[in-house]
């Protein structure tokens, strides 16, 4: 029964809704048939016709106001004035157009930025992984420090928490994802091969993930069986698209990975991408293949000490978090005692284990990237508070000229609630407008955003495609921006003085002194929140070049590339190649010097070895802990370290010491971080140091060169220590540098030939000027930068264009003064100074509120300068004067229009 | 006191087309006939109230209208109660008897 009410309920509001006239014209025959059966009746009881008519319409009372009463009986009211308002708000909407265009245009740039920015946090950052339940998944990280993060866990670490956890349901382990494997599909021609991001993941992979494939299976456990894993491959859509074409006989098909051969069992569905979010790994193999894959039987990579799995896990039924973090912590420690990994007994040295929650996946470019991505957030909301501040300047100003409008209505009985909707309404259409538009613009705007942030060779690919989250913010968005500027039609609902305004000759409402303090309000606004953003992107700017100064010029045309070796070369073979690439580049032409070391300059990887001199007595927690680099001769040449006492390697040096042979002199050269924190100022030169494990090899040092920056442009050079590598060689990627004497473009091109020459399988990768080098390492600080810098600009061109807008406004509106004044005889140059003088005024006092905001602001931003105070006085001042002039031009355009006044037309005008 | 005598003679008004209806399908101006006739002339009710009382008894659900031909042959919309109207009806009639006869001994006393 009550279902029945309501469908009826139901279909007697469409109609209203949309049947409207229909139902207008029905009730209009209904009351005429009223009356004509009230004629009828009285001409019955003997009135004449024409009586009797006036007679029914006069009883049947005013039709309209029974009309409405039954309109609103029908239970559509609330919609039916909706809709009146809205046709009629987009009807003063198009009668402006230029008001329009601009309100629409601003909104949309800012909350199109704002969006920007949130796509990339919500996909980095938020977004849970497309699997079952991800909010069961954590993520193991190791911390021996409140700022030092550890991501990584050797095989064995794996193992034991595997073995000994209850808590976890399942526990999975992974490598980083490998950008540069070669995959060769069998039955191309052997030259044709091409790169995959290759990742080998433990056999529980996709189950602990809880995803199933698209096509064929997803890898298992007894794939990845301790001594007999099954070379078997699991691939991603997108790649299954790129590079089999979609090919619906994919199962089963054998293709050449890294040399090995493996067969394709599955095809992972489309938004399916691996556990880290950024990374897209396109080809999953068991890591039991690890043997296979590095040419290497004794799987050295699976053994204890080598740190390169990742691991998450997810929480077993009714297990939770804390708890599992306290089990783990245990078994993981024990673990680590076995392994022997005990330092001066003390368990509290040890690394703790952590929990953190792996819903949006496991990622370490978080941990970079998060907060120069707070930081733009910020800077974009402080974007759409000055947008929002100009647009509803320029409704204050049209509301002023509408005033006449509003009282007309007032006095014909609208409300002033009805009137307020009007507006209200009004200000939702152009918000919904923006948001639009600013949805559309945030497509492209992400995409530059991600052009930012590029890592190296990785593509960072999210889908960018709006999703729920994103839709939800920007309507969210478009709300806020409602009731920020629906508070301006309130407030000025309570100046609306019938009598006056509409006494007043057309629009003149000079001195409207409530909006015109709010007009003056918003520019101050505007030109504080400018100043802040100005500020504070160009002390990021100055921390950028800080970075990378002297860097750039002192490593301009230098070159570093590594070697690609389709079969792993011997250490014998590795030894001559690289004897010979080295050679080879040398005698290039242009090249000025070439080198090569172990791992490269400004990469996370480095070797570090505990390091003691002869008699050098430790203290008891004292770190000694020093960086080493296994060097050819003439790196420091190269990279144009200075060498400040002593010499560098010679061909002597390089002869290989056996164990037993000690004719030969094992060399080092040191540099003064390490000079300094064993020997003080003293000279180092013929000093002896051993590395902690092997007291029997000792290292003379025969040079001092000058610290030089390798991991990070940041921190303070560590010392470290020099090693020709040809003496002592050690496993590990080689890096070849060289510099030119010219533009190394042509000296770049011709790699690849150069290396053919000498060994056919050989070729090159990850080819970079030394200038991307840096670029990619400072990139938080340049995504900072260079994001604040344009935020910035876009706030103080708005804020210029308030500040404009209102001076014109306030220029029209005291027009008659203005004419008065000159008929009174003021010249040009005071009418001029007269309204300069105001504008300048308000975009004092919006500066000094602007510094007050820097002095806020600096506290939180100075962790993140480098070079530069948070309160730096020649920034400050130049962007001051900056704003000043800006503002001072906004000021001067209208100020001129004022002087063109002629009185007598003016005067007459009103 | 103003506001509740409106009340009482809304729902009153309601009952009376109700019951109106209850001898058959009817238009508005021969509801209002009735109601004058079934009153002895007592009880006029204006169409300003009447036609919003129609449509509101029809939001309700208690009425149902149909557009059909009078008796001059003349189109109109008709009234007729519905299942649930029939209800309210003796509803609402048990509440006028109650509301009346309390309202009879009040003033029956002192």
């Amino acid at each position: 029964m009550n279902f029945m009410n309501w469908m009826r309920r139901g279909r007697s509001l469409i109609q209203a809704l949309f049947g409207k006239d229909k139902l207008d014209a029905r009730m209009d025959d209904e009351m005429r048939s009223h009356i004509e059966m009230q004629t009828q009746e009285h001409i019955e009881a003997g009135m004449k016709p024409e009586e009797a008519r006036y007679a029914a319409l006069r009883q049947f009372g005013w039709v309209e106001s029974i009309r409405d009463i039954c309109r609103d009986q029908r239970g559509a009211g609330g919609f039916e004035t909706l809709r009146q308002d809205v046709r009629y708000g987009a009807r003063m909407l198009l009668k402006n157009p230029s008001f329009t265009l601009i309100a629409v245009l601003t909104l949309a740039l800012a909350i199109g930025a704002n969006t920007a920015i949130f796509t990339v946090v919500n996909a980095l950052l938020l977004r849970p992984l497309p699997v079952r339940n991800p909010e069961q998944l954590v993520q193991l990280i190791t911390s021996s420090g409140p700022s030092q993060m550890n991501y990584d866990f050797s095989y064995q670490d794996y193992q034991q928490l595997l073995d000994g956890s209850r808590t976890l349901a399942g526990l999975f382990c992974a490598m980083g994802v490998n950008s540069s494997s070669r995959l060769t599909v069998s039955s191309q021609s052997a030259g044709e091969s091409d790169f995959a991001r290759g990742q080998g993941v433990s056999g529980n992979f996709f189950q602990v993930l809880g995803v199933s494939a698209a096509l064929g299976r997803t890898l298992a456990p007894t794939d990845d069986l301790d001594g007999s894993p099954q070379p078997v491959a699991v691939i991603s859509h997108d790649f299954w698209q790129r590079r089999f074409a979609g090919d619906a006989t994919i199962i089963g098909k054998n293709v050449d990975f890294e040399g090995v051969p493996f067969t394709i069992i599955g095809v992972m569905p489309p938004s399916f991408f691996g556990f880290q979010p950024g990374e897209n790994p396109e080809l999953w193999w068991p890591l039991q293949m690890i043997p296979q894959i590095d040419r290497d039987p004794s799987g050295r990579r699976l053994k204890a000490g080598y740190d390169s799995f990742r691991l998450m896990g997810r929480l077993g039924p009714g297990a939770a978090t804390p708890q599992a973090e306290a089990e783990l912590q245990i078994v993981f420690q024990r673990s680590q005692n076995q392994a022997g990994h005990v330092e001066n007994g003390s368990a509290a040295q040890l690394p703790k284990l952590q929990l953190r929650s792996g819903q949006a996946g496991w990622s370490n470019l978080r941990r970079q990237l998060i907060q120069p991505l707070i930081i733009l957030t910020a800077a974009v909301g402080v974007v759409l508070l000055i947008a929002c501040a100009n647009v509803a300047s320029l409704l204050l100003a049209r509301g002023v000229a509408r005033a006449r409008e509003f009282s007309v209505r007032s006095a014909l009985g609208a409300t002033r609630r009805r009137l307020v909707r009007q507006s209200l309404t009004e200000i939702f259409l152009l918000t919904s407008l923006g948001g639009i538009m600013g949805l559309l613009l945030a497509q492209g705007g992400t995409r530059l955003l991600l052009a930012f942030i590029q890592v190296q060779s990785n593509a960072i690919s999210f889908k960018i495609a709006p999703d729920a989250p994103v839709l939800l913010f920007t309507s969210g968005l478009c709300l806020l921006t409602s009731f920020l500027l629906g508070a301006v039609p309130a407030m000025r609902s309570s100046t609306v003085d019938v009598a006056s305004s509409l006494k007043s000759s057309a629009g003149t409402l000079a001195g409207n002194a409530s909006s015109n303090r709010w007009l003056q309000s918003m520019v101050v606004a505007q030109v504080a929140f400018s100043l802040v953003l100005l500020v504070g992107a160009g002390l990021f700017i100055r921390t950028l070049q800080n970075l990378v100064g002297d860097t750039a010029s002192k490593w301009k045309n230098v070159v570093q590339f590594s070697p690609d070796s389709r079969e792993r070369p011997s250490a014998a073979k590795m030894k001559a190649l690289i004897k010979e690439i080295t050679a080879r580049l040398e005698t290039s032409s242009g090249v000025n010097a070439a080198s090569f070391y172990l791992f490269g300059v400004l990469s996370e990887n480095r070797i570090t070895q505990k390091v003691l001199p002869e008699g050098y007595p430790q203290g008891p927690n004292e770190d000694v802990r020093c960086k080493g680099v296994w060097a050819g001769p003439r790196l420091f040449e190269t990279l144009g370290i200075e060498v400040i006492q002593g010499r560098v390697f010679t061909a002597q040096d390089e002869l290989a010491a056996g164990v037993t042979n000690s004719a030969a002199r094992r060399v080092a050269v040191v540099n003064q971080s390490l000079a300094r924190r064993y020997f003080g100022n003293g000279d180092p030169l013929g000093k002896r140091f051993y590395i902690q494990d092997q007291p029997e090899k000792k290292f003379e040092i025969v040079g001092l060169v000058r610290d030089e920056k390798y991991a990070s442009l940041r921190e303070d050079p560590p010392p470290t220590f020099y090693v020709p590598f040809l003496q002592e060689p050690r496993g590990g990627p080689i890096s070849f540098v060289f510099r030119t004497g010219g533009d190394p473009r042509p000296s770049m091109a011709g790699l690849r030939q150069l290396v053919g020459q000498i060994d056919p399988s050989l070729n090159v990768k990850n080819v970079k000027t030394m200038h991307e080098v840096v670029n990619a390492n400072v990139r938080q600080e340049r995504i900072v930068a260079q994001g604040g810098g344009f935020f910035s600009i876009f706030a103080l061109a708005l804020a210029c264009l308030g500040l404009y807008g209102v001076l014109s406004f306030a220029v029209a509106q005291r027009t008659r003064e203005i004419a008065v004044r000159v008929a009174l005889g003021a010249q040009n140059r005071n009418v001029l100074s007269l309204l300069l003088g105001e504008g300048v005024k308000l975009v004092l006092v919006g500066l000094s509120i602007g510094l007050a905001g820097v002095g806020i602001a600096s506290r939180f931003l100075s962790s993140l300068l480098y070079g530069v105070s948070g309160t730096d006085p020649v920034t400050i001042v130049s962007v001051s004067m900056l704003l000043l002039l800006v503002a001072l031009l906004a000021s001067w355009l209208p100020a001129r229009r004022a002087t063109k006044v002629d009185p007598m037309v003016a005067l007459r005008d009103q | 006191m103003p506001k509740e005598k409106t009340d009482l003679l809304q729902g009153t008004l309601d009952m009376l087309i109700l019951k109106a209806l209850q001898l058959g399908p009817m238009h508005g101006f021969g509801i209002s006939v009735l109601i004058r006739q079934m009153s002895k002339e007592v009880l006029q009710v204006e169409q300003g109230s009447l036609y919003p009382a129609l449509y509101r008894l029809e939001d309700q659900g208690w009425i149902e209208s149909e557009w059909g031909v009078s008796d001059n042959n003349r189109k109109a919309k008709f009234y007729k109660l519905t299942p649930t109207g029939r209800k309210q009806l003796v509803d609402e009639r048990s509440n006028w008897e109650r509301l009346s006869a309390a309202i009879n001994s009040v003033l029956k006393t002192a």
